[in-house]
């Protein structure tokens, strides 16, 4: 189903805040998804089945109001079933998920303590529970009636929110099956039997359960918003591939590193306020707002600042993270429900055209201009052309009128820096003067990876494919260079930029949405398909352990 | 094989001329000064080149006159693939129709045993214009040698079966030659690794050396021995010669180069390369050998060897003298090797009716160019010439003789040529590598006056 979405603007009546802070991103503001597919329970059944050691849990009840509130302390074993056919979702009209599994080999042992004042339970000396006659009123034991046997148990999932309900039916029925072994009710017989205390501890197993898979998968999204500076992973990535400078006879590439070093730019992604979200068979899609905000862009946002009312960058970011996790953040943008195609990966992260060259714009314009070339005209030249070693320097500087510009292809990208200005002059000594200025339209073919060294989306060059096409700009001067003059330059050009791209064939772009240095999710493949960079991700065999 | 589009837009052009005899910057004589009849052993003064004893059986005062047209053409099919497109080289063609004039006096003064005599000719050299962007370029585009001899010529007979002949030539050289040089290596050498193509035209430094003259001293010595009327024996040899240009070679700024012209002029080099040089051109040893016989009245039989002792003299060395670019300073180019040639011929003589002379001529001319010296600037090739001549006496005094020779030029396929730049680090020049293919006509009349 494709459909438009144009914003609303009742979230500008809202909060006033919001005008100035939407005018300030709009123009910055794109749309990225990611899916999750069905194949992540299955996953996520093996990531607990792996845990050999039951776990030991600890909850607070109160759901029969006669006694209060008491403590389940519970040691549970067991296994989910990791079958198709056994763990499955179903997504319904009311915007949750139904999630449903089967338990095996289940074993729950517990105590029941009156109230949840955990800590006066304790010992103090040694932090273990102090089990007083006073407070255990008894013990228990749940499992199934055989051993092959299994218990099926289903929660409502609210993706929206990741948040667990327990399905109630599923509950009684699960409790249904599973036998109780209760020590001696004794004074709470009259309020709580063996069938009560069962459903109330599979409601409790099936929240549990539910909440724990909301936290994993926020997790894995890095909290469903954050923000984080480019900068800091242009840096990183410079960093390790030791870009100093590129060298070949008397030409010299210098790449100046003052640029680099002062480059903050905020890549800001948080959901959608609407439309954030999709069912289908296939999976779950989220939609997020992606903003790219540099220190300008952050100033004019007008963001609540906290004590530390310095105006420096981390400031501003800090500020802006509390904007995103309040309701107060910038609206939707416009974007379009893209046609996802099959795929049997556990998650997807897709983004599109603009988002990337926008992207590409705001970290590379800058950087590029830092690329200073040379050709020591008087060293190479002497003994040849000259007798005496003479001081002078050929230099090109860069001028942009536009950031290089990714072309979505039908399965690759094609990096394009077109209109840029090469300006070309003599340095003598302290002294520079113009000789020519020529417009440059560069064309380049690339490869999408993820680099797992700066756990980043990254572009490889492909060297091969490098061509370029040279104009002078002359204005009302005389035209200096022939046709002929100019074919030689782009020679020289691809010349030099092939042997460059074979040694720097790497562009960082940015880190994908899903936590990527844990691994617990592994990046499986990058492609670009359908006009979009998909990526898609697997949970990691034996992530369990980690 | 693909021709120049430029050569069919221009046709046949006669402006540019081309080799008299031995192409452009050769070494080699032509088998014909004075027309193509003359030989060793023949009689007056259209002779003196090939024995200046041929002056001592004359009477009397003669003007001998000869002028000749000499049409030629020739094709270089340069070897490989043109860098830039990666096809066949295009044709490089030359066509040329050019005069070649001798013009003689000789004279007793009234003394029975000393004869006298001056003649004026073009003994070698030639000229030549390529087309400007054919792949010859790099070799020659336009050139001209020319060796413009004034003869002095004195003859001793001593006796009627001896004459002994000496011969003082002055030679007024011209020489100028334009060609391209392909700075690439340059380039290469400032972008180390990069790939700098070849033969680019904005890197093409076009290179001039203007017009110059240059003076040449040699002589000439022979024997003419006629023992009966029958039988004549000559024999002579001509002394090397050479002539030294010095001019200045003028390298114009590759086009290539215009986005480093503040550069360049900051290490003080102008827009024009200029070096001072010297160009030698030497002529080698010459001998001559004839004999003529005529068994019977109606039929005279001349034959004649030459032989170009080329190998003991290099042609065409260059010395840089001072130069803007310091690696042609105190440069030296050596001479290409030259092997030694020669020809044999023969004019076959019928005098068909009284004031009617009739006859033949044949020859063969070997290349004095080996083949690693050769290249689209200097090619020689063995040469087959026949022709017909007429000669018609008018009166005791006047005679006019009409003469046309065709000449086969064996098509020369070079596989080894060596460019001999020596270690000048400059440039790089393509070899002369290809195939060359050539022919030549010939006509001519000449007129003597007997006074």
């Amino acid at each position: 189903m494709n459909f438009n979405y144009r914003n609303s603007i009742g979230i500008a009546v809202v909060c006033m805040l919001c005008i100035s802070s939407a005018s300030a991103a709009a123009t910055n503001q794109f749309s990225l998804g990611i899916v999750i597919r069905q194949g992540v329970l299955k996953k996520l059944a093996q990531i607990v089945n792996s845990t050999a050691e039951p776990l030991n849990l600890r909850y607070c009840m109160s759901s029969v109001p006669q006694l209060g509130k008491w403590t389940v302390d519970a040691e549970f074993s067991g296994q989910l079933s990791n079958s198709d056919s056994n763990s499955n979702w179903t997504s319904t009209n009311n915007g949750a998920v139904l999630l449903e599994t089967q338990l095996q080999n289940l074993s729950i042992k517990g105590t029941l303590y009156r109230g949840c004042d955990y800590e006066t339970l304790r010992d103090g000396s040694t932090g273990d529970l102090v089990i007083s006659p006073e407070r255990r009123f008894t013990g228990f034991e749940v499992k199934q009636p055989d051993d092959n046997s299994s218990i099926p148990i289903s929660v409502w999932f609210d993706p929206a929110n990741f948040l667990a309900k327990a399905n109630y039916i599923s509950v009684v029925a699960a409790a249904s099956i599973a036998q109780i072994k209760v020590e001696d009710l004794g004074v709470f017989s009259s309020a709580l039997n063996g069938e009560d205390l069962k459903i109330s501890i599979f409601t409790w197993l099936s929240e549990l359960g539910g909440r724990a898979f909301g936290i994993w998968l926020k997790e894995q999204f890095r909290g469903m918003s954050y923000v984080e500076n480019l900068g800091d992973l242009l840096r990183e990535h410079r960093n390790r591939s030791e870009l100093v400078q590129f060298e070949q006879g008397a030409l010299k590439i210098t790449h100046s590193k003052g640029i680099l070093d002062q480059l903050e730019l905020a890549l800001a992604v948080y959901p959608r306020r609407l439309n954030s979200l999709f069912l289908s068979p296939k999976g779950i899609e989220f939609y997020f707002n992606a903003l790219i905000l540099n220190h300008e862009d952050l100033n004019q946002m007008n963001l609540p600042l906290s004590n530390d009312r310095s105006d420096n960058f981390q400031t501003r970011v800090s500020a802006l993270k509390q904007w995103l996790g309040s309701d107060l953040a910038t609206e939707d943008t416009t974007f379009t429900r893209p046609q996802l195609p099959e795929n049997q990966s556990d998650f997807s992260m897709f983004m599109t055209e603009p988002l990337v060259n926008h992207i590409m714009d705001r970290l590379y314009r800058e950087d590029l201009l830092s690329f200073r070339t040379t050709v020591d005209l008087g060293e190479s030249t002497q003994g040849l052309l000259i007798k005496e070693l003479a001081d002078v320097k050929m230099r090109l500087d860069l001028g942009s009128r536009r950031a290089p510009h990714l072309k979505f292809q039908a399965d690759r990208l094609n990096l394009q820096v077109s209109d840029y200005i090469l300006s070309l002059g003599t340095e003598i000594e302290d002294r520079i003067i113009p000789a020519t200025h020529i417009q440059c339209s560069v064309n380049l073919a690339a490869d999408l990876t993820f680099d797992s060294a700066t756990r980043s989306i990254t572009l490889v060059m492909d060297p091969n494919s490098f061509s370029i096409n040279l104009q002078e700009l002359h204005g009302n001067r005389k035209q200096k260079l022939e046709k002929e003059d100019l074919k030689l330059l782009e020679g020289l050009a691809k010349s030099f930029w092939e042997k460059y791209f074979q040694s720097y064939p790497k562009l960082a772009l940015f880190r994908p949405v899903f936590q990527t240095d844990r691994a617990t999710i592994r990046p499986l493949d990058l492609k670009v398909q359908d006009g979009m960079i998909l990526m898609d991700f697997e949970i990691a065999a034996g992530a369990a352990s980690k | 094989m693909r021709w120049s589009s430029e050569l069919l837009k221009a046709g046949w052009w006669l402006g540019a001329a081309f080799f008299i005899y031995h192409p452009i910057f050769s070494q080699g004589v032509s088998t014909t000064v004075g027309g193509l009849t003359t030989t060793p052993t023949r009689v007056g003064p259209s002779s003196v080149f090939w024995n200046p004893a041929s002056l001592g059986p004359t009477f009397g005062t003669i003007i001998d006159t000869n002028i000749s047209l000499v049409g030629g053409w020739l094709i270089y099919d340069r070897e490989g693939t043109n860098p830039q497109t990666n096809q066949e080289f295009d044709s490089s063609q030359i066509r040329v129709l050019a005069p070649n004039p001798y013009l003689s006096f000789s004279s007793d003064f009234g003394l029975s045993q000393w004869r006298f005599g001056y003649s004026t000719y073009f003994p070698t050299g030639g000229f030549a214009s390529y087309p400007t962007k054919g792949s010859q370029r790099y070799e020659l585009i336009r050139g001209l040698y020319i060796p413009w001899n004034q003869q002095l010529t004195v003859a001793y007979s001593p006796h009627s079966d001896w004459s002994f002949g000496a011969g003082f030539i002055y030679s007024l050289g011209f020489f100028k030659a334009e060609f391209d040089i392909d700075m690439a290596k340059v380039l290469s050498k400032i972008t180390e690794g990069a790939q700098v193509p070849k033969e680019s035209a904005s890197l093409n430094s076009r290179s001039r050396i203007p017009l110059s003259t240059a003076h040449g001293f040699t002589g000439n010595f022979g024997i003419l021995y006629r023992p009966n009327v029958q039988w004549s024996l000559g024999l002579s040899m001509v002394l090397p010669m050479q002539h030294v240009f010095s001019q200045r070679l003028e390298m114009q700024r590759p086009s290539g180069f215009k986005t480093l012209e503040t550069g360049l002029a900051s290490l003080g080099l102008e827009e024009q390369f200029n070096h001072q040089a010297t160009f030698k051109f030497k002529m080698p040893f010459l001998f001559n050998l004839g004999i003529r016989f005529q068994p019977y009245g109606y039929y005279t039989g001349e034959y004649y060897g030459r032989y170009a002792l080329s190998s003991q003299t290099p042609f065409a060395s260059v010395k840089f003298k001072g130069s803007s670019l310091a690696a042609l300073e105190d440069a030296l180019i050596p001479g290409a090797k030259a092997e030694d040639s020669y020809s044999l011929g023969t004019v076959q003589t019928f005098d068909l009716w009284r004031p009617v002379q009739a006859g033949l001529v044949g020859g063969y001319s070997s290349s004095g160019v080996p083949e690693q010296s050769v290249s689209p600037a200097r090619i020689g090739f063995n040469i087959f010439t026949l022709g017909v001549f007429a000669r018609y006496k008018f009166n005791s005094h006047l005679k006019l003789t009409g003469e046309y020779a065709h000449s086969f030029l064996q098509t020369r396929v070079i596989k080894n040529a060596v460019d001999p730049k020596s270690s000048i680090s400059l440039y790089d020049k393509p070899s002369g590598n290809g195939e060359y293919r050539a022919g030549m006509d010939r006509a001519g009349i000449s007129l003597s006056y007997e006074f």
